[in-house]
């Protein structure tokens, strides 16, 4: 629920004392600890038919799935037989709240017209920001509405508008109750603050993790949407326009990867054996690419599969690609080497871009191959061999981005096709550990240790000339504030905004931060999301700014049996037929 | 121990709250008396069919879950339910199955517990906590759509649990009134 609190200054002032009101006794350690891993290898370019570290998960995956898609079927069987009945009409529908019992602030409205029909939906928000709206992109006769964004704990007012193709509308205002939150989600309180709603790009925060919550949250900080099993932390809200959400190991081991509608409904099922961590992208509309572990070290594997088969199609091991032997966050010996954190696909091309949290770098690769066109990072430590795909930084006010997350590609900025903009969230743990002066002197006592910070940064890479520039900023005031040592994202909104992401650490206790700012550097909305559970630690790591409603998500196609991709040899390998 | 419960109207559906591959839940009530009903009780009525399956009381409700953080770290996180003093929990298995397209809703607020002395207590406002112990629920919204079977939960005081309770379902229609044995 939205808080009562005016939260008016949270960014510099009020926002420090609600972090420190946040401390509480336990603490979790922000960046990611290496991961027990097992020695047996599975062979790389497809299935192992070694099992994975611990198999019985992979167990407990396969009957969870099973009882989803077992129950689904149930449901979309009854909503169907409700449907064929015809008793329903838009003056009289049946509406069902959570149909598939994961979603609770979602509904469908089902209903007959004697003539095809175009649905549109308004789900009335506490202003005009914070309402839901969709138009079904299918003229229908059979309608299954879902209803997405509304309040819990409350009676929801939805219309629907019905247009025939002669341009006649019937228009139906149903209230719609929904329960109150969860004990899970009211451990959260998200606190906000909107400064410039003029300004303030349309559409719900999707974190991709909230605790171990999948969420989203209005301007005002009240929830419209939320998932209460459990997932892991990556996430693909943007897989035409349904979600692809996982289960299972961080590190090498078994996972199930659903795609999902905001109600809930399955759409398909995959299996990897390689773990997910941090990026599932959606990659040239058919594939998806993820982050994942293989062998003695983790967190440094690519690979891709095929959402129409199931199968994995392509694996790149990133010790093949870059350089192992050099000091990063994590020690050269250490199994998380490199911290993959994002892999982002460069549009019209083969390539991709890579980032590594450890190792300081965001590396321009083709895929497969894992070829190298540029590297952007700090200089230090590198071989040779790698030395000659560093971009060089050019303008007096450049700064090297340290332990970085989430970068993206940005639209074309200057009309030079020579050029790339990227953005990215700017951690800076390891900021001022190159400069072995400085740190000297503070060994020596003669300084005191730099104030850490984070940023979000735009650098502008002429990939022709190997130069890399420094366009925009935001964050180096913010100081220790602001500090997010292990995680945070940055954003292009459609408005030209900017949305930042910090998780950061206060007295050992973990809340998330998220900023909406102008390119003047004016904040136009930010939110604090904190948890009162015992240990007070909020889990948080990217959020994406949307429309609930995107392509894709206005159909709810209960006839559509959901695929289950499992392969038949993994099944086979645990005892399943 | 209260663990997973299964119920007899549809074991698939029995694990609503099952425990996912990235976490394992324990859930444990305070001293509960758990009285399964010998055979289930069925009663149809004009929209729909109530089945009771079973009952018990617990005085407290207690349990960890598992889950798996950013970082790949398990850890707990430890849950804890408990009535107003001098009261207990109420949980009632039962199946509330629509029989017609059409039908009314299936309303809570017509749903009651009352004793031998009429003294009656609805359905908790909020028992979304069963959830959290691992006990598949029925949603505490109208009901307007097929088999819904799982737990409900009444606070009411130790005095009344130790006696004969029924459940009423009450509507213009009629009513029906099932006996917790």
């Amino acid at each position: 629920m939205p808080s009562a609190i005016p939260v008016r200054t949270l960014v510099p002032g009020v926002l420090a004392v609600l972090l420190l009101a946040a401390v509480c006794a336990f603490s979790l350690a922000t960046s990611s600890s290496p991961v027990p891993i097992d020695a047996a290898k599975p062979s790389l370019g497809g299935l192992s038919p070694t099992l994975p570290p611990d198999s019985s998960p992979a167990v407990a995956l396969f009957d969870e799935a099973d009882r989803r898609l077992a129950h689904q079927a149930e449901v979309d069987a009854g909503l169907a037989k409700e449907l064929a009945s015809g008793v329903y009409t838009l003056d009289d529908p049946l509406v069902v709240v959570d149909p598939y019992g994961v979603s609770p602030l979602t509904a469908v409205v089902l209903f007959r017209t004697a003539t095809p029909t175009v649905v549109s939906v308004h789900v009335a928000g506490d202003d005009v920001l914070s309402s839901v709206d969709a138009t079904l992109t299918d003229s229908e006769t059979d309608h299954v509405v879902p209803v997405y964004g509304l309040y819990a704990g409350r009676t929801n007012e939805v219309t629907l508008d019905s247009r025939d193709g002669q341009g006649s509308t019937t228009t139906k205002t149903l209230g719609i109750a929904t329960e109150p939150e969860n004990q899970d989600l009211a451990n959260l309180t998200v606190q906000t603050d909107l400064r410039r709603p003029d300004l303030y790009q349309p559409g719900l925060n999707f974190p991709y993790a909230m605790d171990m919550f999948k969420t989203a949250y209005d301007e005002n900080g009240a929830f419209r949407w939320y998932l209460k099993d459990w997932y892991l932390i990556p996430t693909d809200f943007t897989f035409h326009g349904h979600f692809i959400v996982s289960e299972g190991a961080v590190s090498e081991g078994a996972v199930l990867l659903y795609e999902i509608d905001p109600l809930g409904r399955i759409y398909r099922v995959l299996y990897t054996p390689y773990g997910a961590h941090h990026e599932i992208l959606t990659y040239k509309e058919d594939r998806l690419l993820l982050a994942g572990s293989s062998g003695a070290t983790v967190e440094d594997l690519v690979y891709e599969i095929s959402p129409d088969t199931g199968k994995i199609l392509q694996t790149l091991d990133l010790k093949t690609v870059l350089q192992r032997s050099r000091p990063g966050l994590a020690a050269v010996d250490s199994p998380d080497w490199l911290h993959l954190n994002a892999i982002v696909e460069v549009p019209g091309t083969d390539d991709i871009l890579i980032s590594s949290r450890h190792q300081s770098v965001v590396a321009r690769i083709a895929w497969p191959s894992g070829a190298i066109d540029w590297m952007l990072a700090p200089p230090y430590d590198w071989s040779f061999l790698f030395q000659k795909f560093l971009l060089k930084p050019t303008g007096s006010d450049f700064a090297y981005a340290f332990n970085q997350h989430a970068p993206e590609i940005l639209p074309d900025q200057d009309g030079n096709p020579d050029t790339m903009d990227i953005l990215l969230f700017d951690n800076g743990d390891q900021r001022f550990a190159y400069d072995k002066d400085l740190q000297r002197r503070i060994l020596a006592n003669e300084v005191v240790a730099p104030t850490p910070y984070s940023r979000l940064v735009q650098y502008r890479i002429d990939e022709k000339a190997g130069t890399v520039a420094r366009i925009w900023e935001y964050g180096k005031d913010t100081g220790s504030l602001l500090y997010s040592d292990g995680r945070g994202d940055a954003d292009l909104l459609a408005n030209g905004t900017i949305l930042g992401t910090y998780a950061v650490t206060h007295d050992k206790v973990l809340s998330g931060v998220v900023l909406e700012v102008s390119r003047a550097g004016e904040i136009v909305w930010q939110s604090l999301a904190t948890s009162k559970s015992a240990d007070g630690t909020l889990e948080t790591y990217r959020t994406l700014r949307m429309s609930i409603y995107e392509p894709g998500t206005t159909e709810t196609r209960i006839s559509t049996p959901a695929l289950d991709l499992i392969p038949e040899e993994v099944l086979a390998k645990y005892g399943r037929s | 121990m209260a663990d997973r419960r299964t119920s007899r109207l549809a074991p698939l559906r029995a694990v609503l709250a099952a425990a996912l591959a990235s976490c394992a839940v324990l859930a444990s009530c305070a001293a509960p008396s758990a009285t399964p009903t010998p055979a289930p009780d069925v009663r149809t009525e004009t929209d729909w069919t109530l089945t009771l399956l079973s009952h018990e009381s617990a005085d407290d409700l207690s349990g960890t879950k598992a889950a798996v953080l950013y970082d790949g770290q398990k850890v707990d996180t430890t849950y804890a339910q408990k009535p107003e003093s001098g009261n207990t929990f109420l949980l009632v298995e039962i199946g509330v199955v629509k029989n017609k397209a059409g039908a009314a809703a299936f309303r809570w607020a017509d749903v009651r517990v009352e004793d031998r002395a009429g003294n009656s207590w609805s359905r908790m406002a909020n028992d979304t906590f069963l959830e959290n112990f691992n006990f598949p629920r029925v949603k505490s919204t109208d009901l307007t759509f097929g088999t819904n079977d799982g737990f409900i939960c009444f606070e009411i005081p130790k005095s009344a649990a130790a006696g004969p309770l029924y459940l009423v379902h009450e509507t213009a229609a009629g009513m029906t009134r099932l006996a917790l044995r």
